[in-house]
């Protein structure tokens, strides 16, 4: 007798447990809320969950998961909260509580050299403003300050699987009382989980008007979403090929590898080792210049170039937003004979509300070189 | 004229305007609260009370970092004389006693709001809560877990998914891990690191084969029972007879190896995941504290002590304790640090089902909340540790008997008590 109660039990046992965990959610609304800046349709086009959709529990904390890593991938968030609420009628109602970073960012850009009694700079301001019309794109706008006169201006922006650039460069020589503009459009498309493919197309206008075809492939990330990260990298590889108007012809390829390991207490050592071969009539603007930090880089050119540089990001454990940098670079420069180039020295990077980081360096190879802001 | 009548009077009605607008702008509440979170954690805290400044333009709460807990403690004792006491203070509950046997502190229960009570776990109410009256909010509470280096188990062949679940185990996983790598007689790497940090090290593992530390009315040491000798020699055991343990490693010295991969694993306060999975450069794996007979593991932390008196300063100061603590920035809290979260709405929530199921080390401790019991507390905690922690180095270092070390100790505290009660 107990045994057939036990058989009766049984499937309401069973029932109960598939159900329990089996719990059915009814997504009502879902709303957003902390976007004073961004748009609020381009924040949906992330969020995988769809309104007036049953989900299981399982599922819905999935779909909260790939939508945050798509919020954070934006880079436009601090902070990314799914705060679950039920209505009377105990369905969900789900808000997502966003805190938007500071998206204007400006500076002095540029560096000073010494050598031998010879002192040369490059000097300029930028601006970059991080979320224009609310939905991610940015845009860069340099003004360099001294010898040259113009701007560079930069806009690029990732809609879904598309990636659009478009950059704008006028500059105005004082010293070779020469010009020139190079516009550069290009669109790219996310092939896989982090693989991009594209290509640009680069309007040279000046003494030597050409158009350069730039297709490229790239994949990885140069900075990590996850603290869990420990080691992270990034690749770019791009052939070019270029024509101008006297139907000369000009063609090379470029290839950048960054590496980023976690050493211990937050200090990450950085490889970024890029090679360059360029071949054909190149013109002036595009000719290779030398990428150690502490050497003036117009001293030494070519159309043949390795460079390696190697840094160490030290947080203080007392305040980490300055982080100290030692580094090395060291280049490969040349045409037929080729220069060997070292240089190093020490970075003090302050991540302060409006630059992020603000860079200074102090440089030592072929000259001393003070340099702040300028990415080499 | 008439128009220049009607000028003067606009700019002198304007002007006797202006210090009557001035003087509507009221000056905020300033708090001033006392902390004890030290580099990271201490930064999180920093940006919270920034936000709530930020928002709150009524209350401004100011932060002054006043050492650890015992550090606090003392300056909160040197501060009694003068009574001049912070606003909020973060006191770690063991240290509360000290405070309430004083008079010192005032309860707040009448404050607390129902909905606070049904939705603050009632294990974090328990350790604030002394004869039924809460003396303190609970804010950053925590349990000892087990921290362990998953690459070291898949060097030594062991599957880092699977971590010891007993302390039978951690002595079978510990002759596997314990590795001389160069054979120069010298151990490079021991599986574990048991750091008996006097009182709150020694009870868990207590409870853990059914004894207690001290008695219900808290007269009596019960520690040097058979159930606390049974520990101890299961510890000395694990430096001596196994040898898979240094003997006379200070917890600072075994944290410190613990970074460097030079131990395996160890129990560690789960306050510390983040900057862990942060800072280490291998994978680390976080697992229940590992238990004898029964689960047990003892819930710490501090929580925040009201002493304003004012009532004006009471409300402003629990405006801001009910931010602090909210749902959404004790998840936060939790998120950034690894310390638990104490509301059931947090626990309960998908902000915190989508994070545990991505940061899975972050959800053992929580789920260690059915085992943990805060320690026994009595306002003679203090004096009560230094004589334990004596007495657990004598056994470690010293190899004497747990026995008679643990008889003594008792002794010398069951005199304590006693003179104690006698005043």
């Amino acid at each position: 007798m107990r045994f057939l109660f036990s058989l009766f039990l049984l499937p309401i046992f069973v029932v109960g447990f598939i159900k329990l965990y089996a719990e059915e959610i009814y997504l009502e609304r879902l709303l957003i809320v902390g976007n004073r800046v961004t748009n609020e349709k381009y924040i949906r086009s992330f969020l995988t969950l769809e309104e007036g959709k049953i989900y299981e529990l399982d599922a819905i904390i999935d779909e909260i998961n790939i939508s945050r890593e798509n919020l954070e991938k934006t880079n436009l968030f601090s902070r990314i909260f799914f705060n679950d609420q039920l209505d009377d009628d105990n369905n969900l109602v789900l808000t997502v509580q966003l805190k938007e970073k500071n998206y204007l960012f400006f500076g002095p850009a540029g560096f000073i050299t010494y050598d031998e009694d010879k002192i040369l700079m490059n000097t300029g301001l930028y601006l970059a403003y991080t979320n224009l019309f609310g939905n991610g794109g940015t845009l860069h706008l340099e003004i360099p300050l001294y010898e040259n006169t113009g701007a560079v201006l930069s806009y690029r922006n990732v809609v879904r699987r598309f990636k659009y650039t478009w950059e704008t460069e006028y500059k105005y020589s004082y010293k070779d009382k020469n010009d020139y503009l190079v516009i550069t459009p290009g669109i790219g498309y996310l092939l896989f989980y982090d693989i991009f493919s594209g290509i640009t197309v680069s309007l040279n206008m000046n003494s030597f008007t050409s158009v350069i075809f730039l297709p490229y492939i790239e994949w990885g990330a140069t900075q990590r979403y996850s603290f869990k990260t420990k080691q992270w990298m990034y690749y770019r590889i791009s052939p070019f090929y270029g024509i101008n108007m006297r139907e000369h012809s000009f063609y090379g390829i470029e290839a950048e590898l960054n590496f980023y390991r976690d050493l211990l207490l937050k200090i990450v050592y950085t490889l970024i080792v890029s090679a360059n071969l360029q071949d054909g009539e190149i013109p002036q603007n595009l000719l290779l210049n030398a990428r150690v930090r502490g050497t003036y880089p117009y001293d030494y050119t070519g159309n043949k170039r390795i460079s390696i540089t190697n840094a160490l990001h030290i947080p203080l454990p007392w305040n980490s937003r300055i982080v100290i940098v030692p580094f090395f670079d060291t280049n490969i420069i040349g045409y037929n004979a080729l220069d060997f180039l070292f240089g190093g020295g020490v970075g003090f990077h302050w991540y302060t509300k409006f630059q992020d980081p603000f860079i200074l360096e102090v440089c030592f190879g072929k000259a001393i070189m003070l340099n702040f802001q300028q990415k080499f | 004229m008439k128009k220049i009548f009607i000028l003067i009077s606009i700019i002198s009605l304007a002007f006797s305007a202006m210090p009557l607008v001035g003087g509507m702008r009221r000056r905020p509440i300033e708090l001033t609260f006392w902390h004890s979170m030290s580099i990271y954690q201490g930064d999180i805290l920093e940006k919270m009370v920034q936000e709530y400044n930020n928002n709150n333009p009524d209350i401004k709460v100011k932060l002054i970092f006043q050492g650890l807990y015992n550090d606090m403690r003392m300056k909160l004792i040197n501060t009694s004389k003068t009574g001049d006491f912070p606003d909020l203070a973060q006191v770690a509950i063991e240290y509360l006693d000290v405070f309430i046997h004083d008079k010192k502190i005032e309860p707040i229960t009448s404050y607390i709001s129902e909905d606070n009570k049904y939705d603050i776990l009632a294990q974090f109410w328990n350790g604030v809560t002394r004869d039924r009256e809460i003396y303190a909010f609970p804010f950053n509470q925590s349990v000892q877990v087990l921290y362990y280096n998953k690459d070291a188990f898949r060097k030594a062949g062991l599957d880092p998914e699977k971590p010891p679940k007993t302390w039978a185990e951690v002595i079978e996983y510990g002759k596997i891990l314990t590795k001389d790598f160069d054979e120069d007689g010298i151990i490079d790497q021991w599986a574990v690191l048991v750091s008996l940090e006097g009182v709150f090290g020694l009870t868990p593992l207590i409870r853990q084969v059914g004894g207690e530390f001290l008695n219900e009315s808290r007269t009596e040491a019960l520690f040097n029972n058979e159930e606390g000798v049974k520990v101890m020699q299961l510890v000395q055991d694990m430096a001596y007879k196994y040898q898979i343990m240094p003997s006379n490693w200070t917890l600072f010295e075994g944290t410190n190896a613990f970074l460097q991969g030079k131990i395996a694993m160890g129990p560690i306060t789960c306050a510390g995941i983040k900057f862990a999975e942060e800072n280490l450069p291998w994978e680390l794996g976080i697992a229940p504290l590992p238990y004898i007979e029964n689960k047990s593991v003892l819930l710490g932390g501090a929580g925040i002590v009201i002493f304003t008196k004012s009532s004006t300063r009471k409300k402003a100061a629990f405006d801001f304790l009910h931010w602090l603590t909210s749902k959404e920035n004790t998840i936060r809290w939790h998120e950034e640090t690894g310390y638990l979260p104490i509301r059931k709405s947090a626990i309960d929530s998908f902000e915190l089902h989508s994070f545990h199921r991505q940061h899975p080390n972050y959800k053992v401790p929580v789920e260690q909340l059915p085992y943990s019991r805060p320690p026994d507390f009595t306002p003679y905690l203090p004096q009560i540790d230094q004589i334990v922690r004596f007495a657990i180095e004598n056994i470690m270092i010293k190899q004497k008997d747990p026995r008679k070390v643990l008889d003594l100790a008792a002794d010398r505290i069951n005199d304590l008590l006693q003179k104690e009660e006698e005043k």
